[in-house]
């Protein structure tokens, strides 16, 4: 925090009576940044990034280059690009089963985290999870990979399960 | 102008705690915003999934990632501001000077301070729904305050425009005392709202009489 | 507050009524016209360098026109 100014503010009464008005109401959030807003169902939309993220591990993980996933899976190199770089794409159900296959996960739980069906809760819950602690780098750190299989561990459970 | 240090309220007992408002706010200023801020967003995210809270009423602005701003801060137009207290940023918010402009009549075509972004800290949010509280309070009629008074400080006359989330039209427009313009359609059709000088003289008299 | 460094600037006539009927028409300073015309050009030539286009749109007219920048 260098070089800031520092700065006094309103006086409390003002103040107060401002926080007032902003109890009686939700949020002051301000900003088109929640670009999923209106344009795609949020949980859709989170799911996505989740399932980009998913996919990209699991990839990696088993050592695979995206040429080398692409081939195997039978899916055009460009899906697979943008399943792991575009937050908002959609994958076609095909893909979906294609790369369950391939990266041996269940393919009935990959399809609710593709956003393509709705997610048990205990799925959402796990793929948020996973979401925050993960973060696209060359290789799988001690972190990532704890989370990643986390969150498989919950994606099969919940196959065995229902 | 009234020169009183700034204190923020806690919510549990009402005390007044020091605070600041930070100007120059940079691009890794940001990042640690979003190292503090990303956890404790994941846990209301988890909480509210426990609690089985429809997704409609989550807080809107829960997938904000505040690196992503990053790369603007290097134009001069754009300014960010942060409002800390505890050694934790408690608020921020990052304007534009350029390009919009007022559309408002009186002053139509003439410039305003535009909002680009506001956002207080998660644990300050209040969430009954999964029984937060929030820590402390008035931390976005703070920075819409800095607000008002930057866009004096840059010549505007207090005049600030903004895109509210849904959640947070009624505060902008009925406790801000803002003019709805309608909703934009290159901005996900979030509302539009303004505040003219006049009301902006308004909130910095009542701020000074009290 | 930032620091703030002065210089002098060298105007033509007309230069510097354009400048004072901008000041008048969007009620600022000179100063803060000229800041203002520093951060407009600053963001289009940072738009165009990333490859953005500028155009001017003209509802009524339903026209759109390629404004060429530098």
């Amino acid at each position: 925090m260098t070089n800031m100014t520092k700065h006094n503010g309103p006086s409390r009464e003002w103040l107060l009576k401002m926080a007032d008005g902003e109890d009686a109401v939700q949020s002051t959030s301000v900003g088109g940044m929640a670009a999923n807003l209106g344009v795609l169902p949020p949980v859709a939309a989170e799911s996505q990034r989740v399932f980009g993220r998913l996919i990209e591990f699991a990839r990696r993980a088993r050592g695979l280059s995206v040429e080398q996933l692409a081939t195997h899976a039978d899916v055009d190199l460009a899906e697979i690009v943008d399943i792991e770089r575009e937050d908002h794409f959609i994958p076609t159900p095909r893909t979906v089963y294609q790369l369950a296959q391939v990266l041996n996960l269940p393919s009935g739980r990959l399809t609710e985290v593709a956003g393509l069906t709705t997610p048990r809760s205990d799925v959402s819950a796990a793929a948020l999870k996973f979401a925050a602690r993960s973060e696209p780098t060359a290789t799988l750190s001690a972190a990532e990979r704890e989370a990643f299989e986390e969150f498989v561990k919950v994606l099969v459970e919940a196959t065995d399960g229902g | 102008m009234t020169d009183v240090p700034l204190h923020i309220q806690r919510r549990a007992d009402g005390s007044w705690i020091e605070a600041q408002i930070l100007e120059g706010v940079k691009p890794p200023d940001l990042i640690v915003v979003e190292g503090e801020w990303a956890a404790e967003r994941s846990q209301v995210m988890q909480e509210l999934l426990k609690q089985g809270v429809p997704r409609p009423n989550w807080p809107q602005s829960l997938h904000w990632d505040w690196r992503k701003k990053a790369p603007q801060l290097k134009l001069l137009a754009s300014a960010g501001f942060g409002l800390v207290s505890e050694k934790r940023w408690q608020g921020v918010m990052l304007t534009l000077t350029e390009p919009y402009a007022t559309q408002l009549n009186q002053d139509k075509g003439k410039p305003l301070l535009y909002i680009d972004y506001l956002e207080i800290a998660p644990w300050n949010w209040a969430i009954p729904a999964i029984g937060q509280v929030g820590q402390f309070r008035g931390i976005g009629s703070i920075l819409f305050w800095k607000a008002i008074r930057q866009s004096q400080e840059e010549g505007f006359h207090g005049r600030v425009g903004l895109h509210a989330l849904p959640q947070a039209e009624l505060f902008y427009e009925k406790i801000c005392r803002m003019t709805p313009l309608g909703r934009d359609p290159s901005k996900q059709n979030l509302l539009y709202l303004e505040l003219s000088r006049i009301e902006a003289e308004r909130h910095l008299k009542e701020d000074n009489k009290s | 507050m930032t620091t703030k460094r002065t210089m002098t600037l060298n105007l033509t006539e007309a230069e510097m009524t354009a400048l004072e009927e901008l000041c008048e028409k969007k009620d600022l300073s000179k100063t803060a016209v000229l800041r203002q015309a520093l951060r407009l050009y600053q963001m289009v030539d940072s738009r165009i360098e990333r490859g953005d286009k500028l155009f001017f749109e003209d509802d009524a007219k339903k026209a759109k026109a390629e404004v060429m920048v530098l």
